[in-house]
């Protein structure tokens, strides 16, 4: 049995990319071959990628092929006429809704993003959510075969000091609340912007927010939030637009709090990245975020602004409840373990080879 | 009892809550904020800049053509009228309509002599006619060249018409770019911020180093 991947772009760092060089590599450490095909490849990874257009001759009907799902891939029609047996991974659209306001073109793609994957449900013999939220979603589409394939984190890329100057820039004696993820509106950056106010205002004039996320494209909700510090007057609100991996690493090792108010995650990488790095999280319940949480940090129900305040301050002046919320957040790391993973997509896989 | 709107592992989540209501409520105790400046706060309702792509062409060349027709119609229906009073004039019938046939074919007999007799006396009236007539003709002549020009103005209303909604439709783009350059601006000066941060940092970093 030989069990090949399919997707768009094979490059370097995204988490598409490292969750399909992550599953070569388990079945290869298995003794399965594995081939990753696909549409575009980054330089830094082409020795592992194969141009899509030379699958067909290769897959045979006793193999599997997993293919990540993303919008309008080309290569999905391949994945339509392959004889293997299959299974989609599918990491989530974001409602259009979010979109709309600020994004016409964006709402419109997933939009029909959401109505191509209908598409998948008849040709598809496993739909893996990577999140149960998201496995969820793919059982109300009409899938019948679907089950959950955590994200691979590879967290020893966090084992590392950071960008110094990164480090001496926010390494001063101000409360660090910190947000990483694009500058879109599903994040909600600009409740988090508002939330500030309030808490630099009434609670701790010693703190800054530091938003980390690319904003590019998004102009148009950026200005909503620019509108907003400048209402408000807020000088300590920080926007790095995109960041390098080194200062991202230093960015976590200076947060003292990490703060989401999104409305959608599919799954929620940053959260667990903050986990690792021992940031203690407040989290709003909303999509896949308590589910990717599993028990670690604090989950919000509500975004009441003096009381999320409230608790950021009890958070920060009681040690043992901030030890007690790391503690937590340690624990739920082991769902994500390398090792877990890896047992979950084999377990999937054997299923699927006796199915 | 407070509903229960937070979720940890490992900590003791009544007590926390009983902990934050004791904060919230000394700072509204003590003044320093009132539930309304946070609820102000939180519903605030974000206006986003309107997209270029959402700038419609309102130009809808068929409104001017319908008020024309409009012109038009209503002109069509004077003369209807007109002809409907022309047409609504009684005619003569019965006894006095022999009358009025005799009396013509009697005047039809004696044209001539009339044409004769009244020679003479007619002349000045002739000319007067002829007069009136030319001027007629030369007020005709005004008239179609006023009607040109009127055809023409219409043309010109149409031209303006049509740039009108253009400029409208160019200015409100215009304006959207222009509030999207503003915001571009605003990255730009929020990055370059960023930067020097950054240079300052790393500038502080090389002079320890040293």
């Amino acid at each position: 049995m030989r069990v090949h991947q399919l997707l768009t772009s094979l490059t370097y760092g995204d988490a598409i990319s490292n969750e399909a060089l992550a599953i070569k590599k388990f079945l290869e450490d298995e003794g399965i071959e594995s081939k990753i095909f696909g549409y575009y490849n980054h330089p830094k990874v082409s020795k592992y990628f194969n141009h899509y257009s030379s699958y067909l001759s290769e897959s045979k009907p006793e193999d599997i092929l997993i293919f990540h799902f993303s919008i309008g891939s080309p290569v999905s029609k391949i994945y339509f006429q392959a004889p293997a047996k299959k299974i989609m991974i599918y990491h989530n659209i974001t409602p259009y809704n979010f979109f709309k306001n600020y994004h016409r073109i964006l709402a419109r793609e997933c939009y029909k993003g959401r109505l191509e994957l209908k598409k998948f449900v008849d040709k598809t013999d496993l739909g893996l959510g990577d999140s149960d939220y998201n496995r969820r979603e793919l059982e109300e589409l009409g899938f019948d075969n679907t089950g959950v394939l955590p994200i691979v984190m590879d967290f020893r890329k966090f084992d590392r000091e950071g960008s110094r100057v990164i480090r001496n820039m926010f390494g001063d004696d101000k409360f660090n609340i910190l947000f990483v993820g694009r500058v879109i509106p599903n994040k909600k950056i600009d409740e988090i912007v508002r939330f500030y106010a309030v808490y630099q205002k009434y609670f701790n004039p010693n703190s800054r927010l530091i938003i980390a996320g690319e904003y590019r494209g998004f102009e148009r909700y950026l200005n909503d939030i620019y509108q907003t510090i400048g209402k408000y007057n807020l000088k300590d609100v920080v926007l790095t637009g995109h960041i390098s991996f080194n200062d991202l690493v230093a960015l976590y090792k200076e947060a003292d709090l990490y703060l989401s108010f999104s409305e959608h995650e599919g799954f929620g990488v940053p959260l667990l990245e903050a986990f690792y790095n021992n940031v203690p999280v407040i989290a709003f319940d909303k999509g896949a975020v308590k589910e990717t949480m599993n028990g670690g940090g604090i989950i919000i129900k509500e975004k009441k602004f003096d009381k999320v305040a409230a608790l950021i301050e009890e958070l920060r002046n009681n040690e043992s409840m901030r030890e007690a919320v790391l503690r937590s957040q340690q624990d739920a790391l082991k769902k994500y373990s390398y090792e877990n993973v890896k047992k979950i997509l084999l377990s999937h896989i054997n299923n699927l080879k006796e199915a | 009892m407070e509903e229960k709107w937070i979720e940890a592992e490992g900590i003791d989540v009544e007590k926390i809550m009983e902990e934050i209501r004791k904060r919230v409520e000394d700072k509204k105790r003590k003044g320093i904020y009132k539930e309304e400046e946070i609820e102000d706060i939180e519903n605030v309702e974000l206006l986003p800049l309107p997209d270029i792509l959402d700038v419609p062409i309102v130009y809808q060349p068929e409104d001017l053509e319908k008020s024309y027709k409009g012109i038009e119609t209503l002109r069509e229906r004077k003369i209807k009228e007109l002809r409907a009073i022309k047409n609504s004039i009684p005619q003569v019938t019965g006894f006095k309509r022999k009358v009025k046939d005799f009396v013509i074919k009697i005047r039809g007999k004696i044209f001539p002599l009339l044409k004769l007799l009244s020679f003479f006396t007619l002349t000045d009236l002739y000319d007067g006619v002829q007069i009136n007539s030319s001027s007629i003709e030369s007020m005709m002549g005004y008239i179609n060249e006023s009607v040109h020009y009127l055809n023409v103005y219409k043309e010109h209303i149409k031209v303006l018409h049509n740039y009108v909604h253009h400029i409208t439709t160019e200015i409100t783009k215009l304006k959207v770019e222009n509030d999207e350059l503003k915001v571009r601006v605003k990255e730009l000066e929020s990055r370059l911020s960023f930067l020097e941060d950054r240079e300052r940092a790393l500038e502080k970093e090389t002079v320890d180093k040293k």
